[in-house]
C-alpha cells in the first residue's frame, strides 16, 4: 500500500533516524567499553582501596561483565523508559539530565540567534553592498574563525567579566531572566565561530545570486531593487545558507561541552565529559542519546525547511 | 577605505584585547614571601555573616557517605557535618570530639564516655548503639570502607553503658586511635543509615550526623548548600556563617577569575600558578599552611635501569629540590629528603628531627656524585617516565626531571596521560610496569604518622607500593613499631626504617612537602590552613567575617 505524499516521505525520514539513533548507541556503548580508564579508580577519587572493597564495587556495579550482556540489559531498560543509574552518583540518570537539558537548550537557542542573526544579517548587508563595510565583515569573519571556543572564552571573561564586571565569571543563574545574563558571555564565545561562518556563506550565496541572469532581467525590466532583491536574490541564497545554518547549529552542540566548562555551566556537555571520564555508562548513552536525536531531528527540520523553500523539491516528496 | 584599513582596524582590536587579558597574565615564580610553610590558622573571625561561596577544586564530591568520603573534595564537605568520638585539630593534633573521656584500662581496651545532650541534626539523642553501627560498618567486607585496614586489629565494639563504648583490640594497635579522628572514625545516625540504605551518602540520601551543619541541598552537578545547625552541642564553637554553597569548578582559569571577580570567597587547594595572579589581585589573601602532602618520584615494578641502587640515588642526586620549590611551586612547598618529613612527626619529634637531619642527602643537587654513580653503572637503557598530563606543575617537573637526569648520564623519555587515565594508571601496579618512574603530586598522609606511609608504601603487600620494595626488616619494624605502646619506642623503629628504606634503598626519591594553599576574600578569617585540618576538621565552624 502506497501512503499518499508527503507522508510516505515523512515515514521513510523517522525510519532512517530512528535507525541510525540505534546504531550511534551500540557504537558509544562500544567505544566507552573499549576506551582506557577505570570507574573504580574513578569511583574512588584515586585512592587506594582494600581488595576486599574493590571486589564489592567491582560486583555491585557489573564493572567486570561483557560488552553485549550491558548493552543489552541498557537497551531493554531504556525501552521501558528506564534510562539507569549513574554509576558514580548513584542517582538515576533522568534525575541528573534533567536540570542541565534546560541549561544547555538555552544555551543552544541563544547562540543559534547570536549566530543566525547576526551572521545571516551581516553575510547579507556585505554580500549586497560591496567596499568599506565588506572588508570590515571580512576581517571580523577570519578573527571569529581563527578564535577557537575556549580561547573565545578566555578572552571573554577577562575583559568583560573581570575586567570590567559587567558579567558574570561562571555559573547558572537563577529564574529565567537571571540565567540568559549568566548566558550572555558563553553564547557570544561559543557561537563566534558559527557566526562568522554564516557570515561568510550568507556573502558568498548573496553575490553569486545578485550575479544571476533573472536578476539582471528583473532589474532592467523595472522591478525596483528592493522587490528585486527580497523575492530573487536572497529566498535563492537562502538554499545553501539554510543548509549551513543547519549543520553550524548542531555542530554548536560540540562546542557546548568547552564553553560549558569554561564558564562552569550545569549542563549536558560537562556532564558528558565527566561521565566519559568516569566511564560512567549509564549517563554518557542518556546524553549521546539525546544530543544524536537532538542532531538528527535538527537535520530533519532543515531538509523540512528546504523542501518548504524551494518549489523544484516539492515535486520530489510526491514519489 | 580599502579592505586593507578596515583589516587593520580588526587587527588593533584584536590586539588591544589580547593586551588587556595580558595584564591578568600570573607571573612565574611569583612573590613567595613566606618563609616557612607552618601556618596553622588564619586571624578568628569577628562578625557573622549570611552566605558564603566557596569552590571544590577537585570537582563534584563522589559520595558523602562517612566511610567513602576519601578525596579532597568529598572530605572539605563531609568534615563540617560528621564528628566522632575524637578529632584532628588543625595543628594535626587530636581533641576529644562526641567523647566527653577515654579511658585505656590496658593496651588493648578503650573506654569512650559520650558527651550528654548531643542530638542529631533531626533531633534525635546520639546514642552508644549508633556509635557502634558507625565505626562497625569498617568491619563489614560488603561496605569496602577506605579505612579497613586501620580497623583489622578491632575484636570487638560494644555498647557497656547509657553513654560508654567499649572498645577491644585483638593485639596493641597505635595507629588505631589516630584513625579513629579522622573521617574513618565519623558517628552517623544507625536508624537513617540503615533506612537510606545504599543511598546514603548520595545527593537523594543525605547525610544525618550531630556537626555545626547540616546538608541542606546536593543539586547534583551543581551545588552543595550547608547550612548552620542550630542546635549544635559545642556552645564554644558556634558557626558564624549562616549558608555555605560549595560550588564544583574544576577548570583553574575559570577559579582565579571567580576569585578575582569576588564571585567566590574561598577555596582550599588553590592552584600554586594562580598563587602570584591572586596575590596581586586586591581582593584577598593567599595562605600557605602546613601539610602532609607530598611530591615524589616513585620506582614500578619494572625492574629496569632503575632496579640498581646507584641509579636511584644518583636521580635523588640530580634533583635540586630547593629550586624545584621555588620555581616549580612558585614557593608553596618545602624540600624534603623521606617521605617522614617534618610535619609528619606527631609524637617522638626529637628522635625523628634527629634522625631526618642525619639522613643522608641534601636538598640541593650534586650532580658531580650522580655523574660518578651513574659511569660506575655502565650504559644504561632509557628510562619512560609517566605525568599526568593535566597538571601543569606535574609537566614543568618532568621537564626539568629530563634535563637533570640527562645531565648526568641517564636515558629518560617523558610520556603523560590524561588524568583519568593516570588515576587508573597509578594505582594499578599492572599498568605501572609499563613505566620505569612515575611522579606522584597528589600523595597526602590522613595523619600526624610515619606508621601510616610505611604500612601503605614500604610494607610487603602494601596498597601504595608499585615497586614492590620488600625489605624483612623493614616490615618487622613497621609491624613492632604499630604494636608498640611508647610513642618514643615507635620514632626509634620507625626512624630505622626511614634510614633503610630512604637512606640506604633509596625506594622512592621524595621532592618536596607541598604547603596548604589557601584562599579566602577579604571580608572573611578564621579558617584553619592546614591541610588535614580541612579535610578532618569542622573548619567552616571557626569562618566568620571581620569588621
Amino acid at each position: 500500500m502506497r501512503l499518499p505524499p508527503p507522508w510516505g516521505w515523512l515515514v521513510r525520514q523517522v525510519v532512517s533516524t530512528v535507525l541510525a539513533v540505534l546504531v550511534s548507541t551500540v557504537v558509544v556503548f562500544g567505544a566507552l567499553y573499549a576506551a582506557p580508564g577505570d570507574t573504580l579508580r574513578f569511583l574512588t577519587g584515586g585512592r587506594t582501596i582494600s581488595p576486599e572493597a574493590a571486589a564489592a564495587y567491582r560486583q555491585q556495579f557489573h564493572l567486570d561483565e561483557p560488552f553485549l550482556a550491558r548493552y543489552w540489559a541498557w537497551l531493554s531498560d531504556v525501552v521501558h523508559g528506564d534510562l539507569g543509574r549513574s554509576l558514580v552518583s548513584r542517582e538515576p540518570v533522568t534525575a541528573m539530565i534533567g536540570p542541565r537539558v534546560g541549561t544547555t537548550l538555552l544555551l543552544l537557542l541563544m547562540s543559534s540567534v547570536v549566530m543566525i542573526g547576526i551572521g545571516i544579517a551581516a553575510g547579507t548587508v556585505a554580500g549586497l553592498r560591496p567596499g568599506r563595510f565588506d572588508g570590515l565583515v571580512s576581517s571580523f569573519v577570519n578573527l571569529g574563525l581563527a578564535v577557537p571556543a575556549f580561547v573565545a572564552s578566555a578572552l571573554l571573561v577577562t575583559v568583560f567579566a573581570v575586567g570590567l564586571g559587567w558579567f558574570p565569571v561562571f555559573g547558572d543563574g537563577v529564574g529565567l531572566p537571571d540565567r540568559i545574563y549568566h548566558l550572555v558571555l558563553p553564547s557570544i564565545a561559543l557561537s563566534a565561530g558559527g557566526a562568522a561562518y554564516m557570515a561568510r556563506v550568507t556573502r558568498v550565496s548573496v553575490r553569486s545570486e545578485l550575479g544571476r541572469e533573472h536578476v539582471e532581467t528583473a532589474l532592467s525590466r523595472g522591478l525596483s531593487r528592493a522587490t528585486v532583491i527580497r523575492r530573487h536574490v536572497l529566498r535563492n541564497a537562502m538554499l545553501p545558507v539554510t543548509t549551513v545554518a543547519g549543520l553550524t547549529v548542531a555542530g554548536l552542540v560540540a562546542g557546548s561541552v568547552v564553553v560549558e566548562s569554561a564558564f562552569g555551566l550545569d549542563g549536558l556537555g560537562s556532564l558528558l565529559v565527566s561521565s566519559v571520564v568516569g566511564k560512567d555508562f549509564a549517563a554518557v548513552q542518556a546524553v549521546s542519546l539525546i544530543l544524536v536525536v537532538g542532531f538528527l531531528a535538527i537535520n530533519m527540520l532543515v531538509d523540512l525547511l528546504y523542501v518548504m523553500i524551494d518549489p523544484r523539491l516539492r515535486a520530489g516528496t510526491a514519489r | 577605505m580599502n579592505w586593507k584599513t578596515s583589516g587593520g582596524i580588526g587587527m588593533v582590536a584584536a590586539a588591544s584585547l589580547l593586551a588587556l587579558t595580558a595584564c591578568g597574565k600570573p607571573s612565574t615564580g611569583g612573590a613567595a614571601a613566606s618563609g616557612s610553610l607552618d601556618l596553622i590558622t588564619t586571624p578568628p573571625a569577628t562578625a557573622a555573616v549570611k552566605q558564603v561561596t566557596w569552590a571544590l577544586p577537585y570537582g563534584e564530591p563522589a559520595s558523602l557517605h562517612w566511610l567513602k568520603a576519601l578525596a579532597f573534595s568529598d572530605s572539605t564537605v563531609l568534615a563540617n557535618l560528621c564528628e566522632g568520638l575524637t578529632r584532628t585539630t588543625p595543628n594535626l593534633g587530636t581533641e576529644l570530639a562526641l567523647a566527653e573521656s577515654v579511658k585505656r584500662p590496658n593496651g588493648t581496651t578503650i573506654v569512650y564516655e559520650l558527651r550528654q545532650g548531643v542530638t542529631f541534626t533531626n533531633g534525635d539523642p546520639l546514642t552508644p548503639e549508633d556509635v557502634v553501627f558507625s565505626l562497625e560498618q569498617n568491619l563489614s567486607p560488603t561496605v569496602g570502607s577506605f579505612w579497613a585496614e586501620w580497623f583489622k586489629n578491632v575484636k570487638s565494639i560494644k555498647a557497656t553503658g547509657a553513654r560508654e563504648v567499649t572498645i577491644t583490640l585483638s593485639q596493641p594497635d597505635a595507629a588505631f586511635e589516630e584513625f579513629l579522628a579522622t573521617a574513618g572514625g565519623a558517628i552517623v545516625q544507625k536508624k537513617y543509615a540503615q533506612a537510606k540504605g545504599a543511598a546514603y551518602g548520595t545527593a537523594s540520601g543525605g547525610v544525618m550526623c550531630t556537626g555545626p551543619y547540616t546538608l541542606d541541598h546536593w543539586t547534583s552537578g551543581s551545588e552543595i548548600v550547608l547550612t548552620a545547625n542550630p542546635h549544635y552541642w559545642d556552645t564554644a564553637h558556634q558557626p558564624k556563617v549562616g549558608r555555605i554553597n560549595f560550588k564544583f569548578i574544576t577548570n583553574a582559569t575559570t577559579l582565579a577569575d571567580g576569585l578575582r571577580a569576588g564571585e567566590i570567597d574561598g577555596t582550599f587547594e588553590l592552584p600554586f600558578g594562580a598563587i602570584g595572579t591572586l596575590r596581586s589581585s586586591g581582593v584577598g589573601q593567599v595562605y600557605l599552611g602546613k601539610s602532609l602532602g607530598y611530591t615524589s618520584l616513585e620506582f614500578t615494578g619494572k625492574r629496569g635501569p632503575a632496579n640498581d641502587v646507584r641509579v636511584r640515588q644518583a636521580l635523588s642526586l640530580a634533583m635540586d629540590r630547593e629550586a624545584l620549590a621555588k620555581v616549580v611551586f612558585h614557593g608553596a612547598a618545602q624540600p624534603i629528603k623521606s617521605l617522614f618529613f617534618p610535619s609528619t612527626w606527631g609524637y617522638g619529634t626529637g628522635t625523628y628531627e634527629k634522625a631526618y637531619h642525619a639522613l643522608t642527602g641534601s636538598t640541593k643537587a650534586d650532580l658531580e656524585k650522580a655523574k660518578q654513580l651513574v659511569t660506575q653503572t655502565g650504559a644504561t637503557a632509557e628510562m619512560t617516565v609517566l605525568s599526568n598530563a593535566d597538571d601543569p606543575t606535574a609537566k614543568q617537573l618532568a621537564a626539568y626531571l629530563k634535563s637533570q637526569a640527562e645531565s648526568v648520564g641517564l636515558k629518560i623519555k617523558l610520556t603523560e596521560l590524561p588524568a583519568a587515565q593516570w588515576i587508573a594508571a597509578e594505582f594499578d601496579p599492572k599498568r605501572l610496569n609499563a613505566y620505569d618512574i612515575t611522579i606522584t603530586t597528589t600523595g597526602y598522609l590522613d595523619v600526624p604518622d610515619p606508621i601510616e606511609w610505611g604500612v601503605y608504601t614500604l610494607s610487603k603487600g602494601g596498597i601504595f607500593n608499585p615497586s614492590n620494595y620488600d625489605n624483612a626488616d623493614v616490615n618487622r619494624w613497621i609491624e613492632q613499631a604499630r604494636a608498640a605502646a611508647d610513642p618514643d619506642v615507635r620514632a626509634q623503629l620507625m626512624t630505622k626504617v626511614q634510614q633503610q628504606a630512604y637512606g640506604t634503598d633509596f625506594a622512592s626519591v621524595p621532592l618536596v612537602n607541598t604547603a596548604s594553599a589557601l584562599f579566602l576574600s577579604k571580608k572573611l578569617s578564621g579558617v584553619p590552613v592546614s591541610l588535614n585540618a580541612h579535610l578532618y576538621y569542622p573548619w567552616a565552624r571557626d569562618l566568620g567575617g571581620v569588621r
